[in-house]
Order: structure tokens, then C-alpha cells, then sequence
């Protein structure tokens, strides 16, 4: 058995009329890969921001490790837990090499610059997404699908053991996709670190993700391994479409009917 | 690898850019020392050899251009604030109605016939409530959002304008003059640069220490939070170091146009994008531009004096329109 990272006990998150998950149970231990199903609107951002400390949940708790999230300082969860965001706004101009170095601000402390090890993990970091070689480009003038390569190397920079991840393939080729996903999991394999991540594509999720989070929408949530929770029958229950699942070539997949 | 263009060598690169603002800081004050409605060298006044010339030099030239200074840095001080706050580069340091505020009271203070110090009392009364009254208007649940910030400093913002201008079509003839001159920004009132000076360098230590993580409150308070910067706390700081920065310059030297806008503008597109560089050059810059456009208004059309913010806006525009179109090409 793998140390948690992250337990959540009996949470309740509502937003607006919409109830996100109702006393939701759920253990993150070290080496997991977790996806989010659900469809638009279900509230898969707004759990992953609450799991970040970035909203309040009605009730429950959330502790990382040990510790209740609410006891520990923003510099303290940023460096136990990372988020790449759904969107990214670029008002002011910066590198991608900036972009990527700003991971490294909860390590420093106020007056620190960053050293030249920072530095070093940063080009590692660009290196391991492809995106060296547009180092010195402005995050302005890159396509959508270079921006999210850009935010997972801040993600990667930041170091953090729980790695969440909102929509993490948007905007991206098919085979940029696949190349994402497995930095994600190789990252976690037989690391401290684990990674929660909310994907539209449910093949991805069976391919990828060892473990599922179901967000029915009415608040119902079902948490478990990828075979419990991957079957015609929940995921039809989920997007309220009938889903089947097919094998080719000893990989399931799934099909909307 | 040569793709990759470090922190430290943007570091290395700007320490000469800094170098040659505090050079042009230091060059601005002696310009502003040698400028003025009555022509004579500079180093006949520092000699002591001509007691009146000595006396203009120290009495009337070196506060003068002091307070230029100190009221130019706090302008590009608080630009460069209220752009991370309100994540817009076009946000100036009035832009939650501080001179409108300040702008007011101040002409309601010269239509009663107040003497200096009372305008000035006025102005800085004004440019803090003007604040106060955009914040309890804009505020939700102890919070700050910055869109519904800049809407509320904006309309009110142009509610001051208003009455500014039922002021103006109101006063006397005689007392026209004066108003117009204190809306464009003038120093021809202000008697000791102190407060602006040790505003200017109390700030800038202040929000040095937060210069990183305003970097990251400039793209994106989400992403700001997710790197561990306690965004609430930060926008509250910001926000009251702004408003008081932008209401001192107000009250030493009415509303100065441009210079709040333009200078972190200026220094970004000459590649200043960190906040731990882009703060420090403010200062130095804001300081310098001012000073040198308040010497040149004294001396343009001497022995009468122009509104400096007319400078401020004659030599900011095209120097601005340059840069941008030179960045763009």
C-alpha cells in the first residue's frame, strides 16, 4: 500500500444551484494516475480548484499527508500540490522560458532570484515537452496546443508531488496527446508523485489513468480502479448517452452508440 | 544550446540598462538645475560667486526638480502596480479616480480662494476618498475583483469629470487660469519635494519585496495562487500602496498626465518584463522624465511657464507610437 498524498473526507461542494459532489470519500496514494469523467458543467474545474485550496468546500475535509489543507499556506500547498489550468490568460508579454521558470516561486523565498539549478530544471523541463527550441519565443505568438506544452513544463518545474491536471490534452494533436500523457505517467511511475487529471476523452482515461473519478452530476460521485468504474454501464450513466465498449487488438474501447 | 536565453543573461543584460538610468536620473536633476526662465551657467551658482543666482539654485530650482523627480517615480511606480492589479497594460495610476477625486476638491478649494496648502489638503482628501469610495462600490464579500475594479474607477472616474467641468464653467475668469494649469499638472506650487521623495523610495522597498510575485499576479491570479502567492493579501497591498502613491503625486503636483502609463510601457518594450528590474527603472525613469519635462516647461517659452503635463504627453506620445510600431515591425 502506497502512502496517501491526499485524503478528502465526507466533502460537499456546491456552486450556485449545482451540486459539484456530496460527502465524497477518496484516498490519492503515491504512483496513482486518476482521471475525472463527467460531462460540461458537472463541476470537474471546480473540484479540482477546491482539491488545490483555491475555493472552500461547504464541508468535509482535505488533508495533504497529514495536514488540513486549510492549515497550510498557499506557498506551503504549492509546493505539495501543482495545477495546470484549464485557461490561461497573457495580458503581458513573457517567454516560454519565463513562463516555465515561474513554476519555481514557491521554492524561493521573496528576495531569492532563481539560481542557476532553477534554471537547469526549467530547460530540462522544456526539453522533456519538446519546446526547446522556442525557448526565447513569447507565450503570445505560440499555437493553443504549444501553451498547454508550455504550461505542463511550469508543472513539471513546480515539482510538487500531487500534480492536478484540468483538461491537460486540449488544443493538442492526437499524437502530441499521447506524448503528454505518458510525460504524466512516467513522472508518476515508481515516484513519490501522483496526478489527478479531468479528460473529455474517455479511450484516453482507459489507456491512461489506473484509477477513475465519476461525477454523475447530481451531486453522486463514484470513485475506484479503472475496471470498476470503466464499464458500458457507469459511463453511460455519466454522459446520460448509451456508451459500449469494444475490444480491438486487447484494448478496450468505448463507443458512443 | 542557443535556443534558450536565461534569467541570469536577461539579469546580466538589464544591470546596463539600469546603469544608464541612474545616469539619466542624475543628468535629469542637473538639467532641471540648469533650466530655467532666467538664463545663467550653472557653475557660476554653484560657486557661490553670485549670491542671487546661488539662491534660485537652491531655494527655487533644486526642490523644484526634486519634486519632479519624487512625483514623476510614484506615477510610474503606481502604473506599474495598477497594471499587475488590474492585469491591463493600458490601467494608469488614476484609473480608480484618484485625479478625479483629487481634481474636485482641489478646484473647489481655489474656487473658495484657499491659499496653496489648503488646494493641497483638498487634492489629497479627495484622491484617498475618491479611493474609499471605488473600493466600497466595487468590493464584494471582502474581495477585489479586478474587472468590476476598473468599470467602477472608470465610470466614476468620468463622474468627476463632470464635475469638474460644472467647476470650470462656474469660476470667475481670474481663477480659470490656475485651475486649468493645476488640472494639466504643475509644480509651480509645490514647496518641498520630501513627501514625494520619501514616498517614492518607502514604496519602492515595500513592494520590492512582493516584485515576484506581482510577476505572477500579471498572469493570472489563478495561476498566481496555484504558485503559491497569497493572491488576496497581494491585491490589498497593491492596492492601497497604489492608491496612496497616485494620491501624494496628486497632491504635490496635480494630475501629470502619461507618465504612470507610459514609463513601465516603455521599459517592457525595452525588455524590462520582471518586476524585480521593472520597479527599480520606474523610479529612476518616471523620476528622470518628469524632471527633464518640467525643466523644458520652464524654459520653452520662458519667462512664462507651460503645464508640464503638456510635455509629458508631447514627449510621451511619439516616443511611445516609435517603440510600438518598432516592437510590432
Amino acid at each position: 500500500m502506497n502512502a496517501p498524498l491526499c485524503e478528502v473526507r465526507d466533502l460537499t461542494v456546491v456552486i450556485g444551484a449545482t451540486a459539484v459532489c456530496a460527502s465524497l470519500d477518496l484516498s490519492i496514494c503515491t504512483g496513482e494516475c486518476w482521471a475525472v469523467l463527467g460531462m460540461n458543467g458537472v463541476g470537474k474545474t471546480t473540484l479540482l480548484h477546491t482539491l488545490a485550496g483555491l475555493r472552500a468546500a461547504q464541508s468535509g475535509e482535505i488533508r495533504l499527508g497529514e495536514t488540513p489543507l486549510r492549515d497550510l499556506s498557499r506557498r506551503e500547498i504549492a509546493k505539495r500540490l501543482a495545477l495546470m489550468p484549464q485557461l490561461v490568460e497573457d495580458a503581458f508579454p513573457a517567454t516560454v522560458f519565463e513562463e516555465a521558470l515561474a513554476g519555481r516561486n514557491p521554492h524561493l523565498s521573496p528576495w531569492a532570484w532563481e539560481s542557476a539549478e532553477d534554471e537547469q530544471i526549467t530547460r530540462n523541463a522544456l526539453t522533456e515537452v519538446g519546446l526547446a527550441p522556442l525557448a526565447s519565443r513569447l507565450t503570445t505568438t505560440l499555437s493553443g496546443g504549444e501553451r498547454r506544452r508550455v504550461q505542463l513544463a511550469a508543472l513539471l518545474v513546480q515539482d510538487a508531488p500531487l500534480m492536478l491536471l484540468d483538461e491537460p490534452v486540449n488544443h493538442l494533436d492526437l499524437h502530441r496527446q499521447v506524448m503528454l500523457l505518458d510525460l504524466v505517467r512516467k513522472k508518476i511511475s515508481g515516484s513519490r508523485r501522483a496526478a489527478v487529471m479531468s479528460l473529455h476523452d474517455v479511450n484516453l482515461a482507459a489507456r491512461f489513468c489506473d484509477h477513475v473519478l465519476l461525477m454523475f452530476g447530481t451531486g453522486e460521485c463514484a470513485a475506484g480502479t479503472a475496471e470498476q468504474m470503466l464499464t458500458g454501464e457507469m459511463l453511460t450513466r455519466v454522459y446520460c448517452h448509451s456508451l459500449r465498449a469494444v475490444d480491438v487488438d486487447g484494448r478496450r474501447l468505448f463507443v458512443a452508440a | 544550446m542557443r535556443g534558450f536565453r536565461s534569467l541570469r543573461i536577461t539579469f546580466l543584460r538589464a544591470t546596463p540598462v539600469i546603469a544608464l538610468l541612474v545616469v539619466a536620473a542624475g543628468l535629469s536633476v542637473v538639467v532641471g538645475l540648469g533650466v530655467g526662465s532666467t538664463a545663467q551657467p550653472l557653475w557660476t551658482a554653484l560657486s557661490g560667486a553670485d549670491p542671487a543666482a546661488h539662491e534660485v539654485l537652491f531655494s527655487l530650482r533644486l526642490p523644484r526638480a526634486l519634486a519632479a523627480f519624487g512625483v514623476g517615480a510614484l506615477l510610474a511606480l503606481a502604473g506599474a502596480l495598477m497594471q499587475a492589479l488590474l492585469r491591463n497594460p493600458l490601467a494608469d495610476p488614476y484609473v480608480l479616480g484618484v485625479s478625479g477625486g483629487a481634481a474636485t476638491l482641489a478646484l473647489c478649494a481655489m474656487l473658495a480662494g484657499l491659499p496653496i496648502a489648503g488646494v493641497q489638503a483638498a487634492a489629497f482628501a479627495g484622491a484617498l476618498g475618491s479611493t474609499l469610495l471605488v473600493f466600497a462600490l466595487a468590493h464584494s464579500r471582502h474581495d477585489l475583483a479586478p474587472s468590476r475594479l476598473l468599470l467602477t474607477g472608470v465610470v466614476l472616474a468620468s463622474g468627476w469629470g463632470a464635475a469638474v467641468s460644472l467647476i470650470l464653467s462656474l469660476a470667475p475668469e481670474a481663477r480659470l487660469r490656475g485651475m486649468v494649469f493645476w488640472l494639466l499638472g504643475d509644480f509651480a506650487g509645490t514647496e518641498t519635494p520630501w513627501p514625494a521623495l520619501i514616498a517614492a523610495a518607502l514604496i519602492l522597498a515595500v513592494c520590492l519585496f512582493e516584485a515576484r510575485a506581482l510577476n505572477l499576479l500579471a498572469r493570472g491570479e489563478l495561476r498566481a495562487a496555484s504558485l503559491g502567492v497569497d493572491v488576496r493579501r497581494l491585491r490589498w497591498k497593491v492596492y492601497v500602496i497604489a492608491s496612496a502613491a497616485a494620491a501624494v503625486a496628486v497632491t504635490t503636483a496635480g494630475s501629470v498626465g502619461f507618465v504612470g502609463l507610459v514609463t513601465p510601457h516603455l521599459l517592457r518594450l525595452i525588455g524590462l518584463r520582471d518586476y524585480r528590474l521593472l520597479l527599480p527603472a520606474s523610479v529612476l525613469a518616471g523620476g528622470a522624465l518628469l524632471t527633464v519635462a518640467d525643466a523644458l516647461a520652464r524654459s520653452i517659452i520662458a519667462p512664462q511657464q507651460l503645464p508640464v503635463g503638456v510635455i509629458t504627453a508631447l514627449i510621451g506620445v511619439p516616443l511611445f507610437l516609435f517603440l510600438l510600431r518598432r516592437e510590432t515591425a
